[in-house]
């Protein structure tokens, strides 16, 4: 498996939240430490190299309460890029979980 | 920690980075903050969710001068990005830095001797012109031109292969900041 796929676990975590919806940074951090276990504040880093990158973008939206929020929304090469991850994880996933089963390759 | 220790903390380690993109980074933290307390959440159990602002700081400088690096390929800015990297515990600082530093080392010194082989084309020129009265001092004028020529050409092609190679580092460090960032993370 390519180095680029270790690299992606959380960047896949990330831009399936968003291809559901757009998310503000606590909204998304609180959902996704809840999920995997990791520290909230490591997560806006990797949101600032993926808006680098290209994959996600921001504006700035008034909340109810509190100052302006800043949401996240997945771009179109965001999309795609999202797509690829996810079929190598599901390539990786499964012949994993044929291992850890115990399975042969000649069922 | 409350939030104001947290951002101070934060703001401490991100030193050196460009006042817009310093505000833009703590701009996240306050909204994350102040949003998690109006959940009910108090100051402590939030900065302690969120990490420490020192490494946390060291992520956010790592991925400004890799991306700096990454936009302006000049090498300074990739030298600041393999410095930050370092600090990030990117690269392996015992067994990597001896290997950069003696490759540089190298390059630089033959990029030294193609300025000297220039430097010495122009001092034959010189002496050739000085002492033109005689006829092979013309020869000797020829030659020093095309030993500067030749000199300054050398000279350029290593600069320039020493820019390819700083390009080569940066995308190795590159390669490898995902795989910590996550590593410290999860």
């Amino acid at each position: 498996m390519n180095i680029q796929f270790k690299k992606g676990v959380l960047e896949l975590c990330v831009l399936s939240m968003l291809y559901h919806g757009e998310m503000y940074g606590y909204e998304l951090t609180s959902k996704l430490s809840e999920a995997i276990s990791i520290s909230d504040g490591t997560i806006y880093p990797l949101l600032r190299r993926m808006k680098n990158e290209g994959y996600v973008s921001t504006y700035l939206s008034e909340s109810s309460e509190g100052p302006p929020r800043k949401y996240y929304k997945l771009t179109e090469s965001g999309t795609v890029y999202k797509e690829n991850l996810i079929t190598e994880w599901k390539a990786l996933s499964k012949g994993v979980n044929r291992l850890i089963e115990g399975g042969t390759d000649n069922e | 920690m409350n939030k104001k220790t947290f951002l101070n903390q934060l703001k401490k380690g991100l030193k050196g980075i460009p006042k817009a993109d310093l505000d833009d980074i703590l701009y996240d933290y306050e909204e994350h903050i102040d949003s998690a307390l109006e959940t009910g959440k108090s100051e402590e159990e939030i900065t302690r969710e969120l990490g420490s602002p020192k490494k946390i700081a060291k992520q956010h400088k790592a991925e400004f001068y890799f991306n700096q690096a990454d936009e302006k390929k000049t090498t300074g800015s990739a030298f600041k990005a393999i410095i930050a990297g370092i600090g990030l515990s990117v690269f392996n600082i015992i067994f990597v830095l001896p290997l950069i530093l003696s490759l540089y080392a190298a390059l630089i010194a033959v990029f030294l001797s193609f300025i000297a082989v220039a430097a010495s084309g122009l001092v034959a020129m010189v002496a050739g012109i000085i002492f033109l009265g005689f006829l092979p001092a013309l020869a000797v004028v020829f030659v020093g031109i095309g030993v500067t020529c030749l000199g300054i050409l050398l000279s350029l092609g290593m600069a320039w292969l020493i820019k390819i190679v700083t390009l080569g580092i940066v995308s190795y460090g590159k390669a490898n900041i995902g795989i910590v960032r996550r590593t410290e993370g999860v």
